[in-house]
């Protein structure tokens, strides 16, 4: 006769999986999208030192959402309602003369290494 | 040695001279001569990846090249010979001491007209991606 002990320890576990890992995700998808805002106002701001986009990074904002199948996706990018807010395309990739200052491109990419990072942490801690 | 972002821009450059464009390295070339240009904006090295032996060989700048035309058919016309060149199989771009493993479209803008000149211009713009790995 076999004997095995903690295996209702272990189907409570497995069944709790699921919940853990959407909270985990949200959160570290929010931490993601807060980081890639801050970045990209700084980057923005140091590159326009005499300043003829004053608000413009503070137009930048993000918004996450739950998904339906239960998944977290964020935007991040100036909001065209807040004032210069419409300015983030002419400032991100330039015009025919004015040079781009990517910020919010660069941003993302810095960005990705960290949020691989974390999303295995949770994931590791979900199981 | 970290790579170097400048050696991904001038093989940018280069490769688009090399097909008869005229290009403006971070700022509009001379058009006198022409209806219609190229301006390539290059800088960083991208995220660095590797192997256990150099964790940072492999490099992917994102170089920026804005197609640049007085109607918005020359400027789709300069955008379509960067991105046949830029995307040409085999790989014919070439980065100096590197091996160029391939190149992608990161993100492309529709073409738009620029009234802050005078006349007006028409540009679109497109993001590619430039991976590569050291030689050594």
């Amino acid at each position: 006769m076999i004997d095995v002990q903690g295996l209702t320890a272990l189907i409570s576990d497995l069944a709790a999986a699921p919940e853990k890992l959407r909270v985990g995700v949200r959160a570290t998808v929010e931490k993601a999208a807060l980081n890639i805002k801050d970045d990209a106002k700084e980057i923005v701001t140091a590159a326009t030192p005499k300043g003829y986009a004053r608000a413009y990074p503070s137009s930048i904002t993000y918004d996450t959402q739950q998904t339906a199948t239960g998944g977290t996706s964020a935007e991040i990018g100036p909001d065209k309602d807040k004032r210069q807010g419409a300015l983030g395309n002419l400032i991100e990739f330039g015009s025919a003369n004015n040079a781009p200052i990517p910020h919010l491109g660069p941003a993302l990419e810095h960005e990705i290494p960290n949020l691989e990072f974390w999303l295995s942490e949770v994931a590791g801690e979900a199981l | 040695m970290a790579p170097a972002g400048r050696p991904h821009t001038a093989g940018v450059i280069a490769a688009l001279r090399a097909v008869g464009l005229t290009v403006g390295d971070a700022i509009a070339p001379d058009t006198t001569a022409t209806q219609k240009w190229a301006v390539v904006y290059g800088g960083g090295v991208g995220l660095l990846t590797g192997t256990m032996h150099d964790e940072r060989s492999d490099a992917s700048p994102v170089i920026q090249v804005t197609s640049v035309g007085t109607t918005a058919e020359q400027s789709e016309w300069v955008a379509d010979t960067v991105r046949r060149t830029l995307l040409a199989r085999p790989i014919t771009l070439a980065v100096a001491n590197r091996r160029v493993l391939f190149v992608s479209v990161e993100a492309s803008q529709p073409t738009r007209r620029d009234d802050d000149v005078h006349p007006p211009l028409y540009y679109g713009v497109g993001l590619y991606k430039v991976a590569t790995t050291s030689t050594t």
